[in-house]
C-alpha cells in the first residue's frame, strides 16, 4: 500500500522580536479609534481657525480641510480687536492665586483632619466635601452680595475671592485622604529626631504627598480656567474677564459666531495646558488614587 | 460716523464762515438743531456711567455705539464704561446686580423683557417716555407693556428686531412659487426644494429663534396666548391646533432632522452655505450671507412675513433700557437714553437697518439702512404687523416666563416629532397654567 506524504509548509518559529511587534501593532490598532476622537476636536479647532470665513460656510465640500487658502486673519482679530491678551493674564493669574489659596488652606485643614485624631474628623471631613457638592448656580447670588461688599465686582479679583468656597472643600478631602497613606512611623521617626509637629509636616509629609499637592493645584488650576457662571455673574469690563468669558462673550453676538477667532483663542489655551497636565498625569493619577483608597 | 456734536476740536468760525454755517443750518437744520438744543446739564460733569449692554448681532453696531458712548462722555464730562454681554447670558448678570445691591447704572434688556420681574427695583421714567412720544410721535401700542407696569414707565423702549422671511429666489423660481407671500407657498417650496437638497429649518429646540419663529407661524393662524388683558389663557384653540398640524407637515416635507438641534446661528449658517430655500431669522442672516457667500446673496430676498390663513403677524423681540434705583447716576443714566433716541437714526444707520423703530414718526421714508435696499425696503412697514410675545396680551412676567421656559416651541417640537395633537395641547396648556396660576398668586 502506497503512503502519500501531505507536505505541510515550513512555518519558522516566531521570534520574540516578532511577537513583541504584532503584539504592538495590535495595541497601537486598538488605541487608534481613541485617538482619533481625542485628536479630532484639537484638528477641528486648528482647522476652524486657519479658515477664511467663506471657506466655514460652505456645505458642498468635505469639511476637513482648506478650500481657501489658509489664513492668520482669525488669530489677528483675536489679538487686534479683542483683549484677548488680557483674558490669558488674567486666567492665569487668577489660577495662580487660587492655586496658593486652596494650598494654604487645604493642606492644614486636611493634615489637620488626617493626622490630629480630632473628635468627629472623619464626619468632618465628610461635611466639608458635601460642601463641594452645592450647585454654582445656587451659591452665586449670595456670593454676589459677598463680592459687592469686598467691593471687587467687575475685577478679576472677585474670582479669587470666590473660587476657593469650591476648591478649598475639594481639595481639603482630597489631600485628608491622600495624608492618611502617609506612614505614621516616618512622621514619628522625624518628631524622635527632633521636629515638631509642623516641622514635620513641612519635612517628612509633603516631600512624600507631592503627588497630592500636584492633584489639589491641578484641580484648582483647571476649575479657575473652566469656571464661566461666576466670571459671569461678577465681571463684565472686557479686560478684567478671563478667558472662557471672554471668548464666550465677545466672539458670539446672538447668531453671528466669530468660529475661526473662538478656535484659534480656545487652541491656544487649550493646548499648552493640555501639554502640562500630560508632563504631571502620573503624579495627578497617583494623587487621585492614593486619596481613593483611603 | 462721528456725530458732529462729539467733535473735540476747537472751532475756528470767522464771522462770515459764521453767517455761511448758520445759512447752511438752515437746509441742514433739523439734525443740527437737534443736535446742540440739548445741553446736558452741568452737575453731571466729573461723574461717571456704567452701562450694561448686549453684544449686538451687528457687530459694525457695538463699534458705533462704544464710539458714541465715548464722545458723548467726552462732551458731557461723564466717564463713560459700556460693558458688552451676549443677550442670554444677561439674565445671570441682572440678578447678580440685583442680588449684590450694587452694579451698572443703565441696563439693557434684550427679547426677555423683565420690566415686570423688577420694577420695584427700577426707576420711574415716564418723564423721559413720555417726552420722547410727543418729540417723535406715539409709541407702537404693542410695545407699551415692554417698558410700562401699571401705567408707569420703568423702562425705555429702544428698538426692536424683526424677523422676516428669507428667501432664495433662484430655488423658488425653480419650483414655481415666483413670489411667495403665505405660509402656503412657503411650504410648497421646502416641499419640492427638500428632494433636490434645498430643504428649509426651522428651530426647534430652546433658543431664542424658536421662540420667534413658531409665535409667528401660530399668531398667523390666528392663535392667541392669552385675552388681550392678559389674564386669560386662550392658546386652546382649533387655530393653534391647525398651527401645529401645519408645522409637523411643514417639518416632515420640507425639513431634516438637523433642525432639532439648532441654535440661533444655525439658520444663519444654512442660508449662508447656500443649501437653504428659505429661512425664518433677522436680517443678520441676511448681513451675514452678504458677507460670506456673495453669489447666494444675490438671490436672496426678503419677505417681512408670510401671511397664514387669518392673520398677517410678525413677533418682533423688543428691546428695553432701565436703570437700576441702587444706580450712583440716574440723571447721566437719563442723559444717555434720551441722547440715543435723539440718535435713532444714526443708530439705525450703523445697525444696517436692524434697529427697527418703536417710535411713530422714525418711520419717516426713507428709513436708514432700508430705504436705499430694494430687498429690505419692504421692513418700512414692519411696524404695521410686529406685535410682540404674549400676543394679543401684554408681555407680563407671566408670559416672559413662558417664553423664557420655551413652551410654545416645545409644543411645536412635540407635534413635529409625531407627538399627538391632543395631548401635546395638554401638556403645554399644563404648564403654561401653572406659570400663570404662580404669578397670579404671587
Amino acid at each position: 500500500m502506497a503512503t502519500v506524504a501531505v507536505a505541510t509548509p515550513y512555518r519558522a518559529p516566531r521570534t520574540e522580536r516578532a511577537k513583541s511587534i504584532r503584539r504592538h501593532v495590535l495595541i497601537y490598532l486598538g488605541l487608534l479609534p481613541f485617538l482619533g476622537l481625542a485628536v479630532f476636536p484639537i484638528f477641528w479647532m486648528l482647522v476652524t481657525a486657519l479658515k477664511q470665513e467663506p471657506d466655514l460656510y460652505r456645505m458642498d465640500v468635505v469639511p476637513f480641510w482648506f478650500h481657501l487658502p489658509p489664513t492668520w486673519k482669525n488669530f489677528d482679530f483675536l489679538f487686534h480687536r479683542t483683549s484677548y491678551g488680557d483674558w490669558i493674564v488674567n486666567t492665569m493669574a487668577i489660577a495662580f492665586w487660587v492655586s496658593a489659596i486652596t494650598l494654604l488652606t487645604a493642606v492644614p485643614a486636611g493634615y489637620a483632619l488626617a493626622r490630629l485624631r480630632l473628635p468627629f474628623a472623619e464626619n468632618l471631613g465628610i461635611g466639608i466635601f458635601m460642601t463641594y457638592l452645592v450647585p454654582g448656580i445656587i451659591l452665586f447670588l449670595p456670593l454676589a452680595r459677598v463680592v459687592s461688599t469686598l467691593e471687587l465686582q467687575d475685577s478679576w479679583w472677585s474670582l479669587v475671592a470666590v473660587y476657593p468656597t469650591i476648591t478649598i472643600p475639594f481639595c481639603t478631602w482630597l489631600l485628608m485622604g491622600f495624608f492618611k497613606t502617609v506612614p505614621f512611623e516616618i512622621e514619628e521617626a522625624a518628631m524622635v529626631d527632633g521636629c515638631g509637629q509642623l516641622g514635620a509636616l513641612l519635612r517628612v509629609v509633603l516631600p512624600v504627598s507631592w503627588p497630592g499637592l500636584i492633584t489639589a493645584v491641578i484641580f484648582s488650576f483647571t476649575l479657575s480656567m473652566q469656571d464661566f457662571l461666576y466670571a459671569l455673574a461678577f465681571v463684565s469690563v472686557s479686560d478684567q474677564k478671563p478667558v472662557p468669558l471672554g471668548v464666550a462673550t465677545e466672539l458670539i453676538r446672538g447668531d453671528v459666531y466669530f468660529w475661526g477667532s473662538l478656535m484659534a483663542g480656545a487652541l491656544l489655551v487649550g493646548v499648552p495646558v493640555a501639554i502640562v497636565y500630560n508632563l504631571f498625569l502620573d503624579k495627578f493619577i497617583s494623587g487621585i488614587t492614593g486619596a481613593a483608597i483611603k | 460716523m462721528l456725530d458732529p456734536r462729539f467733535s473735540s476740536e476747537r472751532p475756528h468760525v470767522s464771522r462770515r464762515g459764521f453767517l455761511r454755517l448758520t445759512g447752511a443750518g438752515v437746509a441742514g437744520g433739523a439734525l443740527v438743531t437737534m443736535l446742540d438744543a440739548r445741553k446736558a446739564p452741568a452737575q453731571l460733569k466729573g461723574t461717571s456711567l456704567r452701562i450694561l449692554m448686549w453684544s449686538h448681532f451687528v457687530p459694525a453696531y457695538d463699534t458705533w455705539l462704544d464710539d458714541f458712548a465715548k464722545k458723548w462722555g467726552e462732551k458731557t464730562g461723564v466717564k463713560v464704561r459700556m460693558d458688552h454681554i451676549p443677550h442670554l447670558e444677561l439674565p445671570a448678570r441682572y440678578a447678580a446686580e440685583f442680588a449684590a445691591g450694587a452694579g451698572h447704572d443703565l441696563i439693557y434688556f434684550v427679547g426677555q423683557i423683565l420690566t415686570g420681574q423688577y420694577y420695584r427695583n427700577l426707576v420711574d421714567l415716564s418723564d423721559l417716555a413720555e417726552g420722547l412720544a410727543k418729540k417723535y410721535g406715539a409709541w407702537m401700542p404693542a410695545s407699551k407693556s415692554a417698558g410700562q407696569v401699571g401705567g408707569a414707565w420703568y423702562g425705555v423702549p429702544d428698538f426692536f428686531i424683526s424677523i422676516p422671511v428669507l428667501w432664495r429666489k433662484d430655488l423658488l423660481e425653480s419650483v414655481g412659487v415666483n413670489n411667495p407671500d403665505t405660509w402656503d407657498d412657503l411650504r410648497k417650496a421646502a416641499r419640492l426644494l427638500k428632494p433636490k437638497g434645498h430643504p428649509t429649518g426651522m428651530q426647534f429646540s430652546h433658543c431664542n429663534d424658536a421662540n420667534h419663529n413658531w409665535r409667528s407661524l401660530l399668531y398667523c393662524f390666528g392663535g392667541k396666548e392669552t385675552d388681550p388683558s392678559g389674564q386669560n389663557l386662550t392658546l386652546d384653540s382649533k387655530e393653534t391646533r391647525e398651527a401645529l398640524r401645519f408645522a409637523k407637515a411643514l417639518y416632515d416635507e420640507g425639513m431634516t432632522p438637523e433642525v432639532f438641534s439648532w441654535d440661533d446661528a444655525s439658520d444663519n449658517r444654512y442660508l449662508a452655505s447656500g443649501v437653504a430655500c428659505w429661512v425664518h431669522d433677522a436680517i443678520s442672516a441676511f448681513r451675514t450671507t452678504q458677507d460670506t457667500n456673495p453669489k447666494v446673496f444675490e438671490q436672496t430676498y426678503v419677505l417681512p412675513e408670510a401671511k397664514g390663513p387669518v392673520a398677517h403677524l410678525n413677533m418682533g423681540e423688543p428691546n428695553v433700557w432701565a436703570i437700576w434705583k441702587f444706580s450712583k447716576n440716574v440723571p447721566a443714566a437719563k442723559e444717555f437714553i434720551q441722547t440715543i433716541a435723539d440718535h435713532q437714526k444714526e443708530a439705525m444707520e450703523a445697525s444696517r437697518g436692524y434697529n427697527m423703530p418703536f417710535l411713530k414718526n422714525q418711520y419717516t421714508k426713507p428709513m436708514p439702512g432700508l430705504g436705499g435696499d430694494a430687498k429690505l425696503s419692504a421692513l418700512q412697514e414692519q411696524d404695521k404687523i410686529t406685535v410682540f410675545f404674549g400676543y394679543p396680551g401684554p408681555m407680563t412676567p407671566a408670559a416672559q416666563e413662558v417664553l423664557t421656559t420655551f413652551i410654545v416651541p416645545d409644543m411645536f417640537t412635540r407635534v413635529a416629532r409625531g407627538a399627538d395633537i391632543e395631548e401635546t395641547m395638554k401638556w403645554g396648556m399644563g404648564e403654561i397654567r401653572r406659570i400663570y396660576t404662580k404669578h397670579k398668586a404671587g
